[in-house]
């Protein structure tokens, strides 16, 4: 599991920052989509697609950085 | 069956749409029948929700200022510091195998203070048990400590861990408690029953560690530890091997059997035969004792007076009276979870008597709450409060809100204060939506920590007491003549005067005369009836 969060951390690394900025909005405690859109400057609608785009390719970079590790 | 692109994006929509709460009744049903024929639709619904869990992690170790209590002003952020603090926050240990939707993972070992006797565990249930000799034996109802071996000789013994897992010990076992979300059998045999609320409990040994999704399983160790026999009753358990050589998790699902060894995972022999004499019934004595409570449904609305059903209380609770008189022409009336509640809007509050609230006496307190998004830190004190006169308590009142300081947890999610300390949740509640909140309060025969306090957000564990810093602002004392109310909506400040106000909507309140345990505090927020 340290690796699976580890790899978390280096994917979002690789992020653009105002990517990366709009998903830590989005879940830092309390947080909403509708503040971390206002803030990043985004529509709600763009908000939603881009979170939803972000999320899957946080999951394909995880999933690729742990079978690489696999097979090392 | 592998998963088609066009199936994983339908899935992915499906998933964003509940992490970001926008799911609606016809994705409920595609996603609901995703979940039951798919076991890879199952596995990526855990990794997206394991995902969002990290996130939530991550975000709220970046999250270092704390808000100030103006609505809708950003907390204050230290972004400079974003790619030194990605790098220390992935060293941190989070379990993120599993997440129930809109909650945290199951807590890490580091929520609570180390030099801290916790307890989090309780002896349920028997039949013909016996503690092994030389050990500590375990009253009916008597609560299991973080790190105790529980050594059971002969018969059965049923633990139910804070998490809401059951565990039926058969002798002779061993197994260690670590934690209210995780336990080692050491040897012996276990069935271990885990309703939605107790997901992501393991069971582990040395060759093979079980994750529950949803299920009923059990195990059985030999006295070496060298082999692991897991057999699933019901729904299905993810078990990883820890043999050297595999250790690639295998789904197991109902009637499935598997023997996991150091030489490698195999069929279990017999296994029809072994899950035949596993349905056969135990016999099992449940230790429960009667519950008292009061309960106030807030269903009233023209009246600023609401009121109490007592049942099994050696004094009756009284009505809840609303003080709205300075401030606000009418009393406050909403729609609530069940019917109507009370709407606390920053400046009323009621009082009511709960007799022995009081005292260091065992209790739960239980309620739904809608917090709004735009809550102000000023309005977070309190949903419920009472003043306590207590030699070991110090006379500290209890304060059960939302947290408003940044610095000893995360912004806005459940927060108990009593004598000499606090318990924070994880699950944010200013999101404008309803949640059931139930705080167990247990008496502790030590008088450094005189009391054991476990909150409860929509049924799941949410959130231990920890001692609090000297100087902290909950220690404050109140007047005697606050003995046995309830203040609902303020702050409790000295002399008992009513402070600060909170803001937001508050349905179905029951106090109970005892600890409820994590299936009972369940069932009464799905049902809204005490089991008497």
């Amino acid at each position: 599991m340290d690796q699976r969060h580890e790899a978390l951390g280096q994917c979002l690394q690789r992020l653009h920052p105002r990517d990366r900025e709009l998903l830590l909005r989005r879940y830092e405690p309390g947080g909403t989509v509708e503040e971390a859109a206002k803030r990043s400057g985004r529509t709600l609608q763009t908000a939603y697609k881009a979170l939803a785009r972000l999320r899957k390719l946080l999951l394909d970079c995880v999933t690729t950085r742990l079978s690489q590790a696999e097979a090392a | 069956m592998n998963l088609s692109d066009p199936e994983i994006l339908e899935l992915n929509e499906l998933c964003n749409a509940v992490v970001d709460g926008t799911i609606d009744e016809a994705q409920k049903a595609a996603l609901s029948n995703w979940l039951m024929r798919s076991e890879e639709a199952r596995r990526f619904y855990v990794r997206v929700t394991g995902l969002s869990a990290s996130l939530c992690h991550f975000a709220a170790e970046l999250q270092t200022g704390e808000p100030d209590g103006t609505a809708g002003q950003a907390p204050r952020r230290r972004w400079p510091w974003i790619m030194g603090l990605l790098a220390l926050a992935a060293s941190v240990a989070v379990l993120v195998r599993l997440a129930w939707p809109n909650h945290p993972l199951p807590q890490t070992e580091t929520t609570v203070a180390t030099n801290e006797i916790e307890y989090v565990a309780q002896l349920t249930g028997g039949k013909d048990f016996q503690w092994a000799t030389g050990t500590s034996p375990i009253a009916p109802r008597g609560r299991v400590r973080k790190g105790q071996q529980v050594e059971l000789a002969q018969g059965f013994a049923e633990i139910t861990f804070d998490s809401g897992a059951q565990v039926l010990l058969q002798g002779p076992a061993v197994l260690d408690v670590n934690s209210a979300w995780s336990a080692t059998l050491k040897h012996g045999k276990l069935t271990a029953s885990l309703p939605p609320e107790a997901m992501g409990f393991s069971i582990s040994n040395p060759t093979v560690e079980v994750v529950d999704i949803g299920t009923e399983f059990t195990m059985v160790a030999d006295a070496g530890g060298a082999a692991t026999e897991v057999l699933v009753l019901k729904g299905e358990v993810e078990a990883a091997p820890r043999t050297p050589g595999d250790q690639q998790p295998i789904v197991l699902r109902e009637k499935d059997a598997r023997r996991f060894a150091n030489s490698g995972v195999s069929s279990v022999h017999d296994s029809e035969q072994k899950f035949e004499e596993l349905r056969q019934p135990v016999g099992l004595e449940r230790f429960v004792s009667p519950i008292g409570y009061a309960h106030w449904s807030f269903d009233e609305t023209d009246t600023g007076t609401f009121k109490a059903e007592s049942f099994g209380l050696p004094q009756s609770a009284t009505d809840a009276v609303l003080d709205w008189s300075k401030s606000s022409p009418t009393p406050s009336h909403t729609k609530g979870h069940t019917q109507g509640a009370l709407r606390f809007d920053g400046s009323v509050y009621a009082r009511a008597a709960f007799p022995g609230i009081s005292e260091n006496s065992p209790h739960t307190v239980l309620f739904w709450v809608r917090v709004p998004k735009d809550a102000n830190a000023s309005n977070a004190y309190a949903m419920v409060a009472w003043g306590v006169n207590n030699k070991q308590l110090g006379s500290h009142p209890v304060h059960i809100t939302w947290n408003r300081n940044a610095s000893e947890g995360p912004w806005g999610v459940l927060r108990t204060d009593y004598g000499g300390g606090y318990a924070l949740g994880s699950v944010p509640l200013r999101d404008g939506r309803w949640h059931h909140v139930a705080v167990v309060f247990i008496p502790r025969d030590d008088p450094t920590s005189p009391v054991e306090c476990k909150q409860y957000v929509d049924g799941r564990l949410d959130g231990e007491g920890k001692p609090s810093s000297p100087g902290s602002d909950i220690f404050m004392s109140t007047s005697r003549n606050d003995n046995g109310a309830i203040l609902l909506g303020c702050r409790l400040r000295i002399k008992g005067t009513p402070g600060e106000r909170f803001m937001g909507d508050m349905d179905e309140l029951f106090i109970t005369d005892r600890a409820l345990a994590p299936h009972e505090i369940v069932r009464l927020m799905n049902t809204n009836r005490v089991d008497e």
